[in-house]
């Protein structure tokens, strides 16, 4: 399912003296299957710009495409666009408020209007999905842990089997092991069920792992739009808008400006230590040709 | 629709109504208010509308801000003016009523202009506190009022810090209300569909996660609040002293002579 928008712009409370242009002029077009990583200095228009994908919000002026059909239009099903695209908000655990694990996961199937199998179906397959134990599922939402109410809280937009997932910083607050599992989660998901995934993340090293596709936002425009390379070989650009590359290009970068270049490209750790363990192995094998010409 | 209520309304910006001491705001708008009751003919609204404008004009707070506070109001407005125009008894216009003893009366069209304006000064005066006063003076202001009763038992100090942090919660909670209202309508949920059970029930999903952050939000702030040493008023000195100055003094001068042009026009026209 592809996202189109054109010309987007986007203004909190027109008219009012906090009157706020969040979007400026929005062109993207994101395909069938890709992993965008959504990246951005806090207040540069993220979380406005992924709720206008399914028809939260509205442009102030503007199109935008989901599917092909125009989210402005009347007559255009906001049920079924949000059935069809799923959004996870930031800290999404705020949401729950039924008694049991199961009811709350089962409110999205619900508001469908599925059948009873259907519903329950559905809720243990999205449990599945984000690594939660079946034992939970009569618990209150409230006796759990921060991690797991997260995990329950995206399991309920899992129900509703979406086409096109968006997380908003899904992993903010979550410990190192938790925040590992689900976007491993994630990206099984994404393999297994050629969905678009678009994560919103603060995370460097999560964005390089995972993204197809990098989309930098900066006050309310589109700043860069290509791959991890490409994006990230733009450092000094993303430094001016408060962004960074991941700490092991950083690493790189310095390793290189002191005598021991490891080469370009390097974004993920695994990427790294490759690169390095190379670099190292090329240094003995020079030692050791040294030490045999003696 | 939850963006249009305009409660904490302050409207930062430099006069002189700014300045004065919350105190003598609250006190002379009280006295305002009684005022408006003095009117009643064309002169006295003329001084009373007169006034009224002047202080809007001083306070350099936009007058269209003025008119969009009485927007909630206008049905109240029309209801006590339909009231008065059909209810009054005196001479028909027209000369008799026009539909089954229903008629308007010339006394009922006086007295519906009248009451109208009157609602409508006094909630344009009353806003004028409101825009000029930042919510954390308001409620010193009202603290130091109430204070000589504090000595009969009359926790003054905790009252005007629960209003302070209730006033100071609104905006807050109406954005948790939107977020989540946003949240469950991402997983299909739907608040302005169908009948009145249908809808009060889909309040369910929208309310359990308010009350859950308010109460979590009370929790954070008694304890933050206790971490900072907070233990009562008594003993307590503020940053922002409020002073009873000169231009106070002028201000409740230009009242007074107000009062006196507004008395006069009573008692001679
Ligand atoms: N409900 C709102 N009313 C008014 N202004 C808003 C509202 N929500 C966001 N804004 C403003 O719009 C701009 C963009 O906000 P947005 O939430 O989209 O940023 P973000 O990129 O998601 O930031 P973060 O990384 O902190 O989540 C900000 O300047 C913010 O102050
Ligand atoms: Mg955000």
């Amino acid at each position: 399912m592809s996202i189109e928008t054109r010309a987007l712009h986007y203004t909190y409370m027109p008219g009012s003296p906090f009157e706020k242009q969040a979007l400026t002029d929005i062109n993207l077009t994101i395909r069938d299957n890709e992993f965008i990583g959504l990246i951005g200095h806090t207040g540069s228009g993220k979380s406005t710009l992924i709720q206008h994908f399914n028809g939260l919000l509205h442009p102030s002026s503007g199109e935008i495409l989901v599917g092909g059909l125009d989210v402005n239009k009347k007559e255009t099903d906001k049920q079924e666009l949000r059935r069809q695209v799923g959004l996870v908000f930031q800290y999404p655990e705020h949401q729950l408020f039924e008694e049991t694990v199961e009811r709350d996961v089962a409110f999205g199937p619900k508001n469908l209007g599925l059948s009873e199998e259907e519903i329950h179906e559905r809720v243990l397959e999205a449990i599945h999905y984000v690594g939660l134990d079946e034992a939970l599922l009569k618990k209150s939402p409230f006796e759990l842990s921060g991690g797991q109410k997260r995990r329950v809280a995206i399991a309920g937009v899992l129900a509703m089997r979406p086409k096109v997932l968006i997380l908003d910083e899904p992993t903010a607050g979550l410990d190192p092991a938790g925040r590992d599992e689900i976007l491993t989660q994630v990206r099984a998901l994404y393999l297994a069920h050629k969905m678009t995934v678009i994560l919103v993340s603060h995370s460097m090293e999560d964005i390089a792992k995972l993204a197809t596709r990098v989309i930098v936002m900066h006050k309310g425009r589109v700043a860069m739009d290509g791959t991890v390379p490409e994006v990230f070989a733009r450092a000094a650009e993303l430094r001016q808008m408060g962004l960074d590359v991941p700490q092991v290009t950083r690493l790189a970068e310095e390793m290189a400006k002191r005598g021991m270049p490891i080469g370009d490209g390097i974004y993920t750790v695994e990427r790294a230590k490759s690169a390095i363990l190379m670099q190292l192995g090329l240094l003995k094998n020079q030692k050791g040709k040294e030490g045999a010409g003696k | 629709m939850l963006k249009d209520i305009t409660l904490g309304q302050y409207f930062p910006v430099e006069s002189l109504l700014h300045r004065l001491d919350p105190r003598t705001k609250i006190i002379l708008v009280i006295c305002y208010i009684v005022s408006i009751f003095l009117a009643n003919d064309v002169y006295t609204y003329l001084v009373l509308a007169a006034f009224t404008f002047g202080v809007i004009a001083l306070s350099k707070v936009p007058v269209k801000l003025y008119f969009r506070g009485l927007k909630p109001l206008w049905l109240i407005l029309l209801f006590t003016a339909a009231i008065n125009l059909f209810l009054t008894s005196g001479t028909y216009i027209g000369g008799r009523p026009f539909l089954w003893g229903i008629g308007i009366t010339w006394e009922g069209l006086f007295l519906a202009i009248k009451m109208a304006l009157r609602l409508i000064l006094l909630i344009l005066g009353s806003s004028v506190l409101t825009y000029t006063t930042s919510p954390i003076a308001l409620t010193d202001g009202i603290e130091k009022l109430l204070s000589p009763f504090a000595r009969m038992g009359l926790p003054a100090h905790e009252l005007a810090m629960m209003m302070s942090i209730a006033i100071r919660f609104i905006p807050t909670l109406i954005e948790e209300t939107e977020k989540i209202v946003k949240a469950q309508e991402a997983r299909g949920a739907c608040f302005d569909h169908g009948n009145v059970v249908r809808r009060a029930k889909a309040l369910v999903p929208m309310l359990v996660p308010l009350f859950i952050s308010a109460f979590r939000r009370a929790d954070d702030l008694a304890v933050a609040m206790e971490a900072r040493c907070y233990r009562g008023g008594t003993g307590r000195t503020r940053m922002k002293q409020i002073r009873f100055s000169a231009m106070d003094l002028y201000a409740c001068l230009v009242f007074v002579a107000y009062l006196g042009v507004l008395i006069t026009c009573k008692v001679v026209v």
